[in-house]
């Protein structure tokens, strides 16, 4: 039994393939939108610029030739010279709706060296200064275009401490590193520390594999003109895949010498195969494989919708291979079709063999033979003999479905090929029918995107059902005749022709959504109210609940736009018309929280100092004449109580706007005017930021801890106060004042946004 | 307790490892032996004969990965048991993966006889290697831990007919790579 040894063969496969199996996710890339909530707080505490302008001079920079391709404007694929290398000329270039901005982010003074004298500067925040506000603040040696506090300062003289405060501080930071790690993830005011000086463009992130490839290309520079006309090319990678995969022997001579002798690895200066970083789960030295550069091009050389339709390779292609099913076959099939979707590539890709060797197209008349019901799970399903023994695909439609399949899905961020699309008008956008595309339209296809159900019937085979006469994709029956329906059949049905073209090249409707949606916004400006959930609460697009701390949509598929209306409205922010009026933070997180780490670690021995040495007032929130538990527990409560006024997430855009339900802070007036006012060392007009809170908080827990027998004590200590006082708990939403259900299980949905904009910030 | 600690423990002869073991990876190994044999009772017997197993080859061997190498004695208890089970208990959709396989022999031919299973492992691993990741994790998911293909469209967050659209794909990759490479008696 040949079967049985080739399955107990199979059961002897290496360990880590077994291993790797078990793994259940996959091989998704870092995506930038998508972060936890307790690595939110870093992210804002990183991103949230204040209140500082944007200095210096801004301009528009096109994209470098580095960079991957976004944007509307196509190139042919360039003409080689003597080798042909790849051209800058195949790079796309953005064109002028697709706008890279960059802008100068000054050093603030928060980031200034602090110094310590006799003397020291200290402006007065406000009028509600307590007398806990007798001490100094430090001087900043540098401070750049920021804004500070307006009243008038004052000059205050005082001594400074011999003692090495600021060296005991830095020995605090270290031994409760770990506790840091928790207190950042805390709350605050916001802007808890600028960014260095540095320029933000919207730019298009390159998946591992692509750079991985690029980076060997550029190394290595193996010979990729697999054809020998001269360019590099898409039909380059079509004769890579026919070798790789298919038969070689049906491949052009040429093109077979030429693959067989391509350099695809590369052993560096002492012998060793080099590994390429970025590059795949067994870490093997690179080796070029067609799909693989087949993501590199479509990444930094061309994406077009030609390459996606059967007809460009048998009309274009100037290689002659030896097809299973010759190309004037299928030709005759195909000829018409200027469009593609998912059915009609079904329909027109299989071919069943005749007793003479010759083929025609698979027809209704084969469903019998071969398709059978399954009773357990009740569809239509392909018998696989079948297909095995009499079935052929066309090389071209392997190709290009492959190309779907496996390179096409890290492109996420590359919008290149649906803004080709829709300049083509293959598919018609204003899905209502109001003479113009704009955001409405955008909102109708997402919400037709959230509420269209894929038939299970359908997605079991799509060619069986391609010959059926089923419907898919109808207008919800529930919204038939319903006055509140949000879409009209009309719309549902355009939004549906829309998706039918959509959904042949991408395979994700909520990327097709943000392309559409982050195109709109750079170069549109729109209505405030495209982010604000009560539009869509009202217009019936989508219903949101509340949990103590965040809001979110009903259901949760429902995400796509509904539940990412932060995101969007800070991507508008960040790289819209007139967002240079606004500050960027980093774009990458792992750069914002490093440069969080400094700055705390700067920051904390420093005010560590001017607390012991009584410069500044120590963190007496509740203002009891000593520090203990309760100022912890008071600072995250009154932090909570501010920190979603200048984020960007969904709850924050309510708050924001709808500031009536926002619940009262069961705290004394004066421990909150304390908090408001008294503590903003760094000056930079507001008290108890980030940095400040966290400063703060550090200096609590140490002080603290010593009472305690260690770090764990002091957190059950912690945790028993809070529940003690359960006045202190505090829900960002008033339960009361919005007549709302509080639900026990809650979905995180929601993205918090990066951006803090200046003239934002509310309190 | 890790996976290093319990090894320590057979090492000992202590006889907590086996309960270790049993807490870290009894659901999986069920699993496994309930994706071969129907009968609750076969799979309770092929997880106590794994455990004993272990203890008996711990020491003197020392796996790399003993999550893996509690698995394979598993599956290959279970599937020594299902050759011996009738035809009315064999759990059906194991049944048809084998099916599946059998296509990746041609029609009358039929695999080398000299070539032993180890051989042929190391060359499909080889030949899965080679694969891109999606298909070879979905691959090995039917053809070594035998899920059925809706199992595996949950695992992964997929559709299924997508799976079984890989599968058949690699199926015949798997047929061109063992006629290629000579492991098909001719």
């Amino acid at each position: 039994m040949s079967d049985l040894k080739l399955y107990n063969s199979i059961n002897k496969i290496n360990d880590d393939l077994i291993e790797e199996a078990a793994c259940t996710e996959k091989p998704v890339i870092h995506h930038c939108y998508g972060i936890a909530a307790s690595a939110a707080a870093v992210f804002i505490a990183v991103g949230a610029l204040g209140l500082f302008h944007a200095s210096g001079s801004l301009g528009k920079t096109d994209l470098s030739t580095n960079t991957p391709v976004i944007g509307q404007n196509t190139t042919e694929t360039v003409t080689a010279t003597t080798t042909p290398a790849i051209s800058d000329e195949t790079i796309q270039t953005s064109s002028a709706g697709t706008v890279t901005l960059t802008t100068q982010v000054p050093m603030t003074s928060a980031q200034a060296s602090v110094s310590y004298s006799k003397t020291s500067t200290i402006p007065q925040n406000s009028q509600n200064q307590t007398s806990a506000f007798s001490a100094l603040a430090v001087t900043q040696t540098a401070s750049t275009g920021k804004e500070t506090g307006k009243a008038a300062e004052s000059i205050i003289t005082t001594a400074v401490s011999a003692y090495d405060y600021e060296y005991e501080g830095s020995i605090i930071m270290k031994k409760h590193a770990a506790a840091l790690a928790a207190l950042i993830a805390a709350s605050g005011t916001t802007n808890a520390i600028p960014a260095q000086a540095q320029t933000q463009a919207y730019k298009v992130e390159a998946s591992p594999t692509a750079s991985s490839v690029k980076n060997f290309i550029d190394g290595y520079n193996p010979d990729l003109d697999l054809n020998s006309d001269g360019k590099f090319d898409i039909f380059d990678i079509y004769a890579m895949f026919r070798c790789d995969w298919t038969p070689i022997e049906n491949v052009p001579d040429h093109i077979r010498d030429k693959y067989e002798g391509m350099t695809r690895k590369k052993k560096d200066d002492n012998g060793e195969i080099v590994n390429i970083d970025g590059f795949d789960f067994y870490q093997d030295p690179f080796y070029l494989n067609w799909h693989d550069l087949a993501e590199y091009y479509f990444t930094y050389c061309s994406i077009k919708p030609e390459y996606f339709d059967p007809n460009y390779y048998i009309d274009n292609c100037p290689d002659t291979y030896t097809d299973r099913v010759p190309l004037d076959v299928v030709k005759q099939d195909i000829g018409n079709i200027q469009i593609w979707d998912d059915e009609k590539f079904a329909t027109t890709g299989c071919y069943v063999k005749n007793g003479d060797g010759s083929f025609r197209p698979f027809s209704e008349e084969d469903i019998h033979d071969a398709f059978y019901y399954n009773e357990e799970t009740g569809r239509y399903e392909s018998d696989s003999l079948f297909f095995f023994n009499n079935i052929e695909f066309p090389e071209i439609y392997q190709f290009i479905s492959e190309c779907k399949d496996l390179a096409m899905p890290e492109l996420y961020q590359t919008n290149a090929l649906l803004l080709d699309i829709l300049n083509r008008g293959y598919a018609d956008t204003d899905i209502d029918s109001d003479g113009v595309y704009d955001f409405d339209d955008i909102v109708l296809l997402a919400y037709y995107a959230n509420t269209y159900e894929n038939d299970e019937s359908e997605s079991a085979d799509p060619l069986y059902y391609a010959f059926s006469s089923h419907q898919t994709g109808s207008y919800p029956a529930e919204l038939k005749g319903s006055s509140d329906a949000p879409i009209t059949e009309e719309e549902w049905n355009k939004a549906d022709d829309f998706f039918d073209i959509a959904r042949y090249y991408y395979e994700s409707d909520r990327n097709t959504i943000r392309f559409l949606a982050e195109d709109y916004l750079l170069k549109n400006e729109v209505d405030t109210k495209y982010f604000d959930p009560v539009y869509y609460e009202k217009q019936n697009f989508a219903h949101y609940e509340y949990d103590d701390n965040f809001l979110y949509t009903v259901d949760p598929y429902n995400e796509i736009l509904f539940d990412q209306l932060g995101l969007f409205e800070s991507f508008a922010l960040m790289y819209g018309p007139g967002s240079e009026e606004n500050v960027y933070p980093t774009e990458n997180e792992e750069e914002a929280e490093t440069l969080y780490e400094d700055a705390f670690n700067a920051a904390f021995p420093v005010y560590y100092k001017n607390v012991k040495a009584g410069v500044i007032p120590g963190p007496d929130i509740d203002l009891d004449g000593t520090i203990g538990i309760s100022d912890y527990v008071i600072l995250d409560t009154i932090g909570l109580y501010y920190v979603g006024i200048d984020e960007m997430d969904s709850f924050a855009l309510f708050i924001r706007r709808h500031p009536e339900v926002r619940a009262d802070i069961n705290l004394s007036q004066e421990a909150i005017d304390n908090y408001k006012n008294n503590f903003d060392f760094n000056n930079n007009g507001i008290s108890c930021d980030y940095l400040e809170s966290d400063c703060m908080r550090m200096y609590i827990f140490n002080e603290l801890v010593k009472q305690y027998s260690d770090e764990e004590a002091l957190y059950d200590a912690i945790n028993d106060y809070s529940e003690e006082h359960p006045e202190l708990t505090y829900s960002r939403i008033s339960y009361e004042k919005n007549g709302r259900i509080h639900q026990e299980q809650w979905c995180w949905l929601y993205k918090i946004s990066k951006v803090h904009c200046r003239g934002r910030q509310q309190r | 307790m890790n996976d290093a600690s319990i090894i320590k423990l057979f090492f000992e002869r202590n006889e907590k490892a086996v309960e270790e073991l049993k807490h870290s990876y009894e659901k999986l190994c069920f699993y496994i032996a309930g994706n071969i044999l129907s009968q609750k009772e076969d799979q309770e017997e092929c997880v106590n004969s794994a455990y004993m197993e272990v203890w008996t080859s711990i020491p003197p061997n020392k796996p790399d990965n003993l999550k893996t190498y509690l698995c394979r004695l598993v599956k290959n208890c279970a599937l020594n048991r299902w050759k011996y089970n009738t035809a009315a208990k064999r759990n059906q959709d194991f049944s048809v993966s084998l099916d599946e396989l059998s296509e990746c022999i041609p029609d009358g031919k039929c695999i080398e006889e000299t070539v032993s299973e180890e051989q042929l492992g190391l060359a499909i691993s080889e030949f899965l290697k080679a694969q891109p990741e999606k298909y070879r994790k979905v691959f090995v998911r039917r053809y070594w831990y035998s899920d059925t293909l809706e199992d595996i469209a949950a695992f992964y967050d997929m559709n299924s007919r997508t799976v079984a659209t890989y599968l058949f794909r690699v199926r015949k990759k798997l047929k061109a790579f063992l006629q290629k490479e000579g492991y098909i008696d001719e």
